[in-house]
Order: C-alpha cells, then sequence, then structure tokens
C-alpha cells in the first residue's frame, strides 16, 4: 500500500506538468493581446507594447513557461498581472471558500445520498425506491445554477431564510459559515446525490442478493447487523469510486456555483482571469486544482484500504 | 424480510425496466414523472417573473426618490457594482469605472457642473494667455494632504509632470498638448502648451487633474493598492481586495471642502452577475446596485420599487453605443461605403422596438446638455436601404463586412439586428463575438472593419473628437476634421467655442466614423433610505458615483 501511495505522489508530479503546460499553451495562443488588457482601454500603442516588454510577454512560450516552472516549484506562482497581487496570496484566500464549499457539498452529497440509496435498496420497487429514483433523475437532470436562483428567490428573497450570497469564514462563526452555504451546497450536490443514491441503490441491491447475506440471514442476524456489518462494505467500494469522481466534478461545478452566490473562491477568480487573460492566475489555479485531484483520488484509494480489508493485508 | 420474501422477490416484478438490469435503470413511468416535475419548476419560475406588471403610474423613473435638497451625508452604506477596482492610482486609470473610487481619495484641480463648465475645486481660477499658448493655474492656498504634505504649485507641478511624462501613466493622452509646467509662484502654475488647448481645463476634472501627496510619491508609496493618506479626498481606504471589495471611511481632520457630508463607512463589493446583485438588494446585503441595462432586467426593477422600500433611478452617462466603423481599413476607407452602412441601418427599430427604450436613440454623437449637441441636427445618413444599395453598387460591391461584438451569455441580439438589417440592404455581414480583451485588440489594431460598442466621450467635446475620433477609439485621419477641432480649439471662452463646436460635430457625422445608435442609461437601484443619489451620480459621467454628497436617511 505504501508503494502504491508513493507511486501515486511520484505520478502527480507529470500530470502537474502536463496540465500546467497545456494550460498556459492554451491561454497563450488564444486570440487577444494580454498587454492591451492589462494597459487598459485609454492606454496607446507605445504605452501596450511597454507593458507586454515589462511583463516578458514579448519572450518565447517555452521561456516563459520554464521561468514560472521555475518559480513555481520554490512556491512562488507569481503575481496577477492585473492587480499585481502574489498569486499565492490570491489563492490562499480563495480557497477556503472552495474547499468550504466542496466540503459542505460532498458531506450533503455522501449523506443524503447513502440514506436515500440505502432506504430505496431495502424496499426495491415499492413507492420509495421510484421516488427515490425519480429524484435522483431530477437532481441529475436540473442544473445547478437553474437550482441555486429557485433556491435563492424561495429561500432567500422571499422567506429570509438564508443569505442571499456572500461568505464568513468558520472561524469567525461555525454557524454563519454553515448558513451561507447550505444553498450553494445543494445546488452544488444535487447530481452528487442522484448519481450516489442510484448507485448504492444498485450495488446494495446486489450485495443483498448474494449467498452469504442469505446465510448470515439463516444465522439469525439481524437486519440491521446484517446491513452494517456485511452489505454496506462491500456495497460501498463502487460508491467511494463515484465519490472521488464527483469530487472533481464538484470543483468544476464550484465556478458557475460561486459567482451565483459571490462566494469568490478559486472557481471564480478562474473565470476572471481566464476573460482578462491574467495567466498566472490560470495557472496557479490549474496546479491547484490538479494537486487537489490528485489528493482526493489518493483518500478514496485509501478508504478502498479501510472498507476492504483484503487490501489491507495485500 | 424473510428468506422467504427474499425468495420471492426476485420472481416479482410489474414495472418495466429500461436500460441496464443492475439496478440503476429508471423506469419509463418514473422518467414521465421527473419530467413533468422539472416542467413544473420552470413554469413557476417563470411565472414568478412575469407576475407584477410594471405599472407606469407608480412613478418608478429616473426622477423617483427624494426630492434632493436633503445632501445628508453620514450612516454606512454597501453598494453592489459591476465596475472592478483594481488600480486606486488616477493616473494609471484603466477605465472610467475606476473614477467612483479614486475621485473619493483624490481631488483634483478642477469639477464640472451639470452643463460641463470647469469650477474651482483644487484650482481657485485659471486664465489662458491671450495667444492662448499659456495656462496659467491659482492653488488653493489653505489645503493639506491627508499625510501632512501641503498642496502648493511644487506639488501641482510633480503631479502634472506624472501625468503626463510616466511610463506608467495611462493619462498622458490628457495632458498630450502640454509643453512644461513651471512654478510661478508658490500658488501659482504655468502650463505652457504646443497648440491650444482650451478645452484642457475641463480635462483637469478627470484624472490627470488628480493630485496625489508629492510626499507619498517621493517615499514611492504604492498608490495602486495602498493610498493611505496620499490623497485630499473625503475618504481613505479602510480595506481593499483588488477585484473584490473596498471600504472607505472618512479621511482625518477636517475636509478643505466644508459641504462635504462623507458616509461614515462605504462598502462596494464588485459584483458580475446581475441576478446576485438584484437578489443581494432585496434581502438587504447591500444598499446600491446597478442594473442591467436590458428590458427583462429593468422591468423587474421597476417591479420591485414599485412592490416598497426600494427605488429605481436612470440616469445618462453620456456613452454612445455605436457600430465603430475603422475608416483606415478598406473597404471603409470610402467614404461611400460608410454612408451605405450608414443608410442600412434603423436605430429606431432596434432602440425602440428590440431594446424597448432601455437607452436613448440618436443620430448624434454628443448627448443633449453638451456643447457640439445641435437641437435641430438633421441626420446626414437617414434609414434609407435603397440608397445604402445604391452606394453600394456604386463601389461594386464590398465583400463580408465582419461586425465584433462583446460574447454575452446573453446573446449579442443589436449586432444581430444590424446584421440582418445591412443584408436586407445589399450588404453581406458577420457578427463575430468576442471576449472583450480581444474584440478591443482587434479592432484598435485595425484587424476589423467594425464593433458594436460604446464609444466614451472625454469631458469636452473637442478632446472627444481629438482622443476618440482621431486618437486610440477610431484611429481616423481626416483632414476636414481636423481642420474643424483646431478651428474650435482657436477659441477659449466657452459661448465663442460653441459655433465651431458644433461645426465640429456635423463634420464628424457628415464623415460617418460610426453609426450612433442610442445614448447609455445606467439604471439604479437602491433603498428608500438612500439619500442623495441624484447627486452623486455625475451628470456628465453616468458611470461615476462622486461619494461627497450621498447619505443614508435619518444620519
Amino acid at each position: 500500500m505504501r508503494r502504491a501511495l508513493v507511486r501515486r505522489l511520484l505520478w502527480a508530479v507529470p500530470t502537474l506538468l502536463v496540465v500546467t503546460f497545456t494550460v498556459f499553451a492554451l491561454i497563450d495562443l488564444a486570440p487577444g493581446d494580454v498587454a492591451r488588457g492589462v494597459a487598459g482601454e485609454n492606454a496607446s500603442e507605445a504605452q501596450v507594447q511597454s507593458v507586454r516588454e515589462r511583463l516578458g510577454l514579448d519572450r518565447p512560450l517555452l521561456v516563459r513557461y520554464s521561468d514560472w516552472l521555475s518559480d513555481a516549484v520554490r512556491g512562488d506562482l507569481g503575481e496577477s498581472l492585473l492587480t499585481n497581487r502574489p498569486v499565492s496570496d490570491m489563492l490562499f484566500s480563495a480557497l477556503p471558500r472552495t474547499v468550504s464549499l466542496s466540503i459542505v457539498s460532498l458531506v450533503f452529497a455522501a449523506v443524503l445520498g447513502f440514506v436515500f440509496g440505502m432506504l430505496a435498496a431495502l424496499r426495491p420497487d415499492g413507492i420509495l425506491d421510484r421516488a427515490v429514483s425519480a429524484g435522483a433523475a431530477i437532481g441529475i437532470a436540473v442544473p445547478g445554477f437553474f437550482l441555486a436562483l429557485v433556491l435563492i428567490s424561495e429561500l432567500a428573497i422571499k422567506r429570509s431564510i438564508f443569505p442571499a450570497l456572500g461568505y464568513v469564514p468558520l472561524t469567525e462563526s461555525p454557524v454563519d459559515w454553515l448558513r451561507h452555504l447550505i444553498l450553494p451546497a445543494i445546488a452544488l450536490s444535487t447530481v452528487a446525490v442522484g448519481e450516489l443514491a442510484r448507485q448504492l441503490r444498485g450495488s446494495l441491491r446486489d450485495v443483498l442478493d448474494r449467498d452469504y447475506i442469505l446465510a448470515a440471514h439463516a444465522k439469525g442476524m439481524t437486519r440491521r447487523e446484517i446491513l452494517l456489518k456485511h452489505a454496506l462494505r462491500n456495497a460501498a467500494i463502487p460508491v467511494l469510486t463515484v465519490l472521488g469522481v464527483r469530487f472533481s466534478q464538484l470543483l468544476g461545478g464550484t465556478m458557475i456555483i460561486e459567482q451565483i452566490f459571490l462566494l469568490r473562491g478559486i472557481g471564480s477568480s478562474l473565470v476572471t482571469a481566464v476573460q482578462a487573460r491574467d495567466i498566472p492566475v490560470v495557472l496557479g489555479v490549474a496546479a491547484l486544482t490538479t494537486v487537489m485531484v490528485v489528493l482526493a483520488n489518493i483518500l478514496v484509494d485509501l478508504s478502498y484500504n479501510y472498507v476492504n480489508p483484503k487490501l489491507r493485508r495485500s | 424480510m424473510t428468506i422467504a420474501e427474499h425468495a420471492g422477490r426476485s420472481t416479482v416484478s410489474r414495472t418495466v425496466r429500461v436500460g441496464r438490469r443492475d439496478g440503476t435503470a429508471v423506469t419509463r413511468s418514473t422518467r414521465r414523472f421527473a419530467a413533468l416535475i422539472v416542467m413544473v419548476l420552470v413554469v413557476l419560475v417563470g411565472c414568478g417573473d412575469d407576475d407584477g406588471a410594471t405599472d407606469e403610474d407608480t412613478g418608478a423613473d429616473g426622477a423617483s426618490g427624494v426630492d434632493g435638497e436633503e445632501l445628508a451625508g453620514g450612516g454606512e452604506l454597501t453598494f453592489g457594482l459591476g465596475m472592478v477596482m483594481q488600480n486606486l492610482d488616477p493616473h494609471q486609470e484603466r477605465t472610467v469605472g475606476d473614477r467612483t473610487y479614486t475621485f473619493a481619495l483624490f481631488d483634483r484641480l478642477v469639477r464640472l457642473d451639470n452643463e460641463l463648465n470647469p469650477q474651482p475645486m483644487l484650482a481657485t481660477s485659471w486664465e489662458f494667455s491671450d495667444d492662448l499658448l499659456e495656462l496659467t493655474i491659482t492653488i488653493r492656498d489653505d489645503v493639506t494632504f491627508h499625510d501632512g504634505a501641503t498642496l502648493d504649485a511644487e506639488a501641482v507641478r510633480v503631479n502634472l509632470e506624472r501625468a503626463r511624462s510616466d511610463e506608467s501613466s495611462t493619462v498622458s493622452g490628457d495632458l498630450a498638448q502640454v509643453e512644461s509646467i513651471d512654478v510661478a509662484e508658490d500658488h501659482v502654475v504655468v502650463l505652457t502648451l504646443i497648440e491650444p488647448a482650451p478645452d484642457l481645463p475641463a480635462r483637469l476634472a478627470g484624472p490627470a487633474g488628480a493630485m496625489i501627496s508629492p510626499t507619498a510619491l517621493e517615499e514611492g508609496r504604492d498608490i495602486a493598492s495602498d493610498p493611505g493618506l496620499a490623497g485630499t479626498g473625503p475618504y481613505v481606504v479602510e480595506q481593499f481586495t483588488p477585484s473584490e471589495t473596498i471600504t472607505f471611511v472618512p479621511a482625518p481632520g477636517e475636509n478643505w471642502d466644508a459641504d462635504v457630508s462623507p458616509l461614515d463607512r462605504a462598502t462596494f463589493i464588485v459584483m458580475t452577475d446581475p441576478r446576485a446583485m438584484i437578489a443581494a438588494i432585496q434581502t438587504g446585503e447591500i444598499d446600491v446596485t446597478t442594473v442591467q441595462s436590458n428590458p427583462d432586467r429593468i422591468g423587474e426593477a421597476e417591479r420591485i420599487a414599485a412592490e416598497g422600500g426600494f427605488e429605481y433611478h436612470r440616469f445618462p452617462t453620456g456613452a454612445l453605443d455605436a457600430l465603430l466603423l475603422r475608416s483606415t481599413v478598406p473597404p471603409l476607407d470610402d467614404i461611400r461605403v460608410r454612408q451605405a452602412i450608414s443608410h442600412a441601418i434603423d436605430r429606431e427599430a432596434i432602440v425602440s422596438h428590440m431594446l424597448q427604450d432601455a437607452c436613448t436613440a440618436t443620430t448624434q454623437v454628443f448627448p443633449e446638455g453638451w456643447a457640439g449637441h445641435i437641437s435641430d441636427f438633421e441626420d446626414p445618413y437617414p434609414y434609407a436601404p435603397e440608397v445604402a444599395g445604391e452606394l453600394v453598387d456604386e463601389v461594386g460591391g464590398l465583400g463580408t463586412l465582419e461586425i465584433l461584438v462583446n460574447a454575452n451569455p446573453a446573446g449579442t441580439p443589436v449586432a444581430d439586428a444590424i446584421r440582418d438589417q445591412l443584408l436586407q440592404a445589399g450588404i453581406d455581414a458577420e457578427v463575430t463575438p468576442l471576449a472583450a480583451v480581444e474584440a478591443l485588440e482587434r479592432f484598435r489594431g485595425g484587424n476589423a472593419h467594425s464593433w458594436q460598442f460604446q464609444f466614451r466621450q472625454s469631458y469636452d467635446p473637442a478632446a472627444t473628437v481629438l482622443e476618440g475620433v482621431l486618437g486610440a477609439q477610431l484611429g481616423a485621419d481626416d483632414e476636414r476634421v481636423r481642420t474643424a477641432l483646431a478651428e474650435a480649439q482657436g477659441h477659449a471662452e466657452p459661448d465663442d467655442r460653441l459655433d465651431a463646436i458644433e461645426n465640429l460635430a456635423e463634420i464628424v457625422a457628415e464623415q460617418a466614423f460610426m453609426v450612433p445608435l442610442c445614448f447609455v442609461d445606467r439604471h439604479y437601484l437602491a433603498g428608500e433610505y438612500v439619500v442623495g443619489l441624484e447627486q452623486a451620480v455625475l451628470p456628465y459621467d453616468g458611470f461615476t458615483l462622486d461619494l461627497r454628497f450621498i447619505g443614508r436617511d435619518g444620519e
């Protein structure tokens, strides 16, 4: 297991290189002059050229990328072309918001997905099973941004139950932190809830049909014991895989949700940076999200060990 | 579940399974149910927007709200605006939107009144020499910067030199005609000009005339991100996160301008999603917001105001929405082509039917109330597609006209309408949506025919022509315009210049460097308790808020 972990971490290095270089090249090749955007709409041609030289934008792509890379490995992600703020500072302030949103969304998705999936599996073809299936289909079909607008309208504007936007740090007020994240987390997690519920329902049904479950029944184990000791653990492995995949997709989904709820996480920072061709910020976000996805996949792999003792022993 | 139940369960199935047999399939009836729920949700949300149609009689118009006499400051207000603040140095202004922030911190030598006449601010008076090649400015002798530095002629010289010639300055164009700046007395500065520039005092009402503490400049303070006490304005920065938020609090000590009544705290939050802005003001998280200039959003704002608790305001900005034509790019270098394009566009149809009068239709470049606006102006190129067709035949065809437009998730209806009208007149055209920075670069780099965008006015019509028409915005090169401009610049007094300015305006219109569509208005939604918004929005620059006189009712 340790060797597999080390191998995973080592593979992260070329992954990071490929991702950051690809992003760098795509941004660089996109039409539009970064220097003109930085210089502003009032700038003369001479000023635009001056900005271009000052930012080193007239140098070859590979030279610029290698400069960025050599700084990045030392922890220096450069400065925003627009605001001159260190990119690491920007990401440091934005990351807790995105991580908070992602974690709360993931917890919603995991808890609700497990509960609904389990209920559906235990009452196959019943009303509850059909309701869960319908709900899962709706959750997958309804776009997150649409749901976000409905939630804001109904629960923030008309009923003032939750705030419409903004973020409160956890250290400032845990209650307000959660209140500000509930609506965006619901909007972001519905697809994951639906997928997890369906996945767990299917895999749990499959496990409950196995002979050893029948044997457990025959031995007189209670339903609860069978479910918790045998069925869920075996049904959880494919669900954990889906959870890991959904985390990556959650990170992508934060972009729109963060803009609607004004959360100012790394997703909305990325949108602004791409529109303005703020290359250092785009690269910083790309590198950071790659690291997060790799870590998430490693965590999923580690969780397999917990769930399946055979993997632990091997 | 018993063993018997478990054994029997798998043989009982009354539903038709669609898809895979691994338990993840969805029944056909369930899918229909799900689709029905989604349709109901869509209808519910859609109906929510249609409820409460705008009632014209409730006064939800630009004149609504307080009577404006109580210029009360004080209180705290939060503004949700789309104007991004990245740089607080007025001499490094990137867009007009920066001025709301820089004007709060840094006073200028001059300000403009509602008729765009320069009035004293940090300068008490100014006078041109007879040949209009020298401008003598007298400075107030009772002003100090918040950091203790004195505002005197030397401080003014340092600032004007910085604005004029520093490599980071983006406002040097406003001082392009200034050859030298000299200190004549302790509070008197003389500007020597290379050519007459009677509009120079008006330009000093903009960022080029902003005064920054010379002590702060000498110390190398980073004015862009941390201006500290380097201004003389009514506010200083309490907190600043570029592109996100900025909070102003009153500057220490007594302001040189006794009429100023600053807010106790003014917070600006950058918000780009129009739905989020409306939601935020309805939940009380912000107090003032701008409303997107399209019929749906304006209707929604009017409805919210009609329900009570809020006021909807509409202000002119002076900005002109137009089809900008690059007259240096073939075939638009032929005036007949530009004339044909002008004749082919029916702006009334676009503004009144498509935009539902969200902006004010115009055939002129200069807004009403500005010098250069001609009350009995006759459009030299009225809508006449048949004339357009004749001109196209005369030049022997045009090829395909490319119309750039800033890409918008809501679509590009105006550009599409222009394209369709051009096609009807026999001019082949295509719309190319691009990111704003890309469209800017292509058009100003001379790599596109036209751009459906806003033409930005300067504070003086002559400056608009010099910097906009002949300068960076349109890059035109026309001898008649230059001659008319020189004629306008030959008069210092506004009344004497008026005829020349109007002549300049007519020539610019005749040369068809752009097809004016409408003047852009700025729409605001604010809590009823917000006082002085009408005074805060500069009448000649509706994108800029002057925070000197805005406050909360009861403070």
